[in-house]
């Protein structure tokens, strides 16, 4: 991939990312003077806190123009406290997976011309730092409260092509919703940028998968601990 | 004594004369022609004017007329067909029929007047329902049908509002039912029970009480108001005893559950261990638009515990929209005392204040003497008294059912049932609105008694309140060392900060963060 086009990936990924960071309605901390007739706080325990998560995703990605990839990818992450956490690995397998997207047939039909054939992706791994700042609740059909955080995360790893394995960063943005204490559903999008012979390139990875969140009782908030410390 | 109904026989000249002098006119050319051998000739409506009658006693007159007609049974056959398919506006109208066209010893009208009250029941009207279940339990034309009748008025009874004169009194309690099931008993044996109780014949009560089966919902219910009753004798230990029995049971009824902890909580709380008695607020479950009372009270508890912040937080939640009506001055009152031992004066004042803003034009009112009732506040209040607020609930109720019966219009508008049904829901709403003005001056009088008694308490606090600034003033301004509040950025519990959007998850949860400004009180010794 041209080196412009990596520029334009990476400047969208951390475009979307500042994007969904500034659409937040963030409100100021609260001054002193504002405590002057008292701030109101509802004070909640974490209804859900993971633990040892362990995952099966199904994933997609799109930026190549010649072939479309799907992926089956599976992560194991340790979660410190409720703001980080290390996704130790993530593995990500595509061989054979891929759909074509029909422009190689197009070249040679109607321009009589073949194209460079782009090596595909088999397979790829990382390990990866999680910043999960957001915790929140929303209402379903203002019926149903769903619990969800969002997490960003960063990390390295390798990409294993047909001809080569390529060291790779990635940067990416993900929201958790909670289905019970042990299960939740990811939604995440990633960027990988990997060295190849040349040059740098990038991998766009769109993923969903379901989480089991291991010893989760572990975590849970105790109802004595459930009173606010004074 | 002189009297023509003993000697008659002095008019017969007088009546000959008459009928000679007056003879029938004879048919004119064009009439209607007599009727057929074996057709139930109709009398011709009188016209209008000429008889002297309103109109509203022409269509009784019509009514009446309609009755005479028989209508067959296979109109009731069509009418239960129907309703078996499901089919219960239109089964309705043809059990109408047949009702209307039969006269109440006919052979399937109990039959009628049941499957009629189950098609209302069906539809959603459970007034017209209970009155037509009523009458097969009080008439018992249909003796069979008195298991089912009674079983539907209970399931009524738990689930909506109802005429509580007709079935309680009219029915239940001036009724002997003989033999009946043992759960229909349950029924019937407590409620006649609970109205010995209000009538002050304990030992008869407590007699239909006995008769209750063990673990049953009515059992529950009956040592409830047998520990009210203790409670209102003020014998606490008998009270919070029977009560402790009720919440150590496996029952599974929220409503018995709910109140009896809410009045072990009060015991507890009038016994000064608010701990216990906090912790007895908080084991309540009722749905959040019914804990109203249960959030003061637990405020109330706090304050005494000096947890200033979980108390004005509980003062909070009494702003969310599910707690409007609540009639609720003891807020502001709460919300002063917190304010001034806080030492925030100015805030504690704008308290007092709000007190005024909120109720000042009711209090007005109460000082001009003028019409109470014709006050929005004191009215409302007074409609959230006790006594009157099942008599509100059922009040809507009808409305509500009265609005529904055009939905059913181009089903029961042709054949009466409409204007029988509106006839009903009318009577009932003027009875339930002159039942409810005979005890809306006592609750009338009961607000205004309690506004007045805050009012007073908002003056003595604001006088204090003035009197501490004029202390501070005094003395010299030293802060007392007072911890900061920290607001983590992670952890295991999570601060939503309140925004003015009301969640009903976490109403019991608001704690509100004010700093201590009081200075130490070494200071002042």
């Amino acid at each position: 991939m041209h080196p412009s086009r990596i520029r334009g990936f990476l400047k969208v990924s951390v475009g979307f990312i500042l994007a969904m960071l500034v659409s937040l309605p963030f409100r100021a901390p609260a001054q002193e003077d504002d405590l002057d007739q008292g701030k109101v706080f509802a004070i909640q325990a974490r209804d859900y806190r993971m633990n040892h998560e362990f995952s099966l995703s199904m994933a997609f990605l799109p930026l190549d123009a010649f072939y479309k990839f799907f992926a089956v990818s599976g992560h194991y992450v340790v979660h410190f406290n409720d703001l980080w956490a290390w996704e130790a690995i993530h593995f990500a397998f595509s061989q054979y997976l891929d759909v074509d997207t029909g422009l190689k047939s197009e070249l040679s039909d109607k321009w009589d011309a073949s194209a460079t054939d782009t090596p595909r992706i088999d397979y790829s791994f990382d390990t990866n730092l999680m910043l999960k700042p957001l915790y929140g609740k929303m209402t379903l059909f203002d019926s149903l409260i769903v619990y969800m955080e969002t997490y960003f995360v960063l990390g390295v790893g390798a990409e294993k092509f047909e001809t080569a394995w390529f060291p790779a960063g990635n940067v990416g943005v993900g929201m958790r919703i909670f289905l019970s204490d042990t299960l939740s559903l990811r939604f995440e999008v990633r960027e990988y940028v990997y060295l190849e012979e040349g040059g740098v390139d990038s991998t766009l990875y769109f993923g969903v998968g379901f989480c089991y969140n291991a010893f989760a009782e572990e975590r849970k908030v105790k109802k004595e601990e459930k009173g606010v410390k004074e | 004594m002189y009297s023509v109904k003993t000697q008659p026989w002095f008019l017969l000249p007088i009546l000959v004369a008459v009928l000679w002098a007056f003879p029938v006119p004879a048919q004119e050319e064009g009439s209607e022609a007599p009727p057929e051998e074996g057709e139930v000739p109709l009398p011709p409506p009188p016209p209008t004017g000429e008889t002297g009658l309103s109109d509203e006693e022409l269509k009784e007159l019509e009514g009446m007329v309609e009755e005479e007609v028989r209508v067959g049974p296979e109109v009731f056959d069509e009418g239960v067909k129907l309703y078996y398919e499901g089919s219960y506006v239109d089964a309705a109208r043809r059990l109408w029929d047949y009702l209307a066209g039969n006269q109440p010893g006919a052979d399937q009208y109990g039959y009628a007047e049941y499957f009629l009250a189950m098609a209302f029941d069906k539809v959603g009207l459970t007034h017209a329902a209970m009155e037509y279940y009523y009458n097969v339990a009080k008439n018992r034309t249909k003796p069979e049908l008195l298991p089912d009748a009674l079983q539907a008025i209970e399931r009524i009874s738990r689930n909506h509002p109802f005429d509580q004169e007709l079935i309680l009194k009219d029915l239940v309690y001036d009724t002997g039912f003989g033999y009946v099931r043992e759960d229909l008993r349950d029924f019937v044996e407590y409620y006649q029970g609970l109205l010995d109780y209000r009538n002050g014949f304990i030992r008869w009560g407590l007699r239909h009480f006995g008769k209750l089966r063990e673990d049953s919902y009515y059992l529950y219910k009956s040592r409830y108001v047998r520990a009210v009753y203790e409670l209102v004798k003020y014998n606490l230990d008998d009270a919070i005893k029977t009560f402790i029995e009720i919440l150590e049971s496996d029952i599974e009824l929220a409503d018995v559950v709910n109140s009896t902890r809410q009045s072990v909580a009060r015991i507890l709380f009038e016994q000064k261990k608010f701990k216990e008695a906090y912790k007895m607020y908080e084991t309540i479950d009722a749905p959040i638009e019914k804990q109203a009372s249960v959030f003061l009270e637990e405020a109330w508890t706090q304050y005494y515990m000096k947890d200033y912040r979980r108390a004005m937080g509980l003062l909070y939640a009494l702003e969310a929209p599910a707690f409007y009506r609540y009639f609720n001055p003891e807020k502001f009152l709460i919300k002063a005392l917190i304010y001034k031992n806080l030492c925030h004066y100015n805030v504690a004042k704008d308290a007092v204040a709000e007190f005024s803003h909120y109720y000042g034009e009711a209090i007005d009112a109460i000082y001009d003497r003028v019409d109470l009732d014709k006050n929005e506040i004191i009215l409302d209040a007074a409609l959230q008294e006790p006594a009157l607020v099942e008599l509100g609930r059922f009040q809507r109720l009808l409305d509500t059912e009265l609005g529904m019966l055009d939905n059913f219009s181009s089903a029961w508008g042709d054949n009466g049932l409409q204007d029988h049904l509106s006839r009903i829901y009318d009577l009932k709403i003027r009875d339930a609105n002159r039942r409810l003005e005979d005890k809306l001056d006592l609750g009338i009088r009961a607000v205004a008694e309690r506004l007045l008694d805050f009012d007073e308490q908002m003056n003595l606090l604001e006088y204090e309140i003035g009197l501490s600034i004029y202390k501070r003033l005094k003395g010299a301004p030293a802060e007392k060392e007072s911890k900061k509040d920290l607001i983590p950025t992670s952890g295991p519990m999570v601060y939503y900060e309140f925004d003015g959007e009301f969640w009903n998850d976490e109403l019991h949860d608001f704690r509100f963060f004010i700093e201590d400004r009081c200075f130490s009180e070494e200071r002042w010794e």
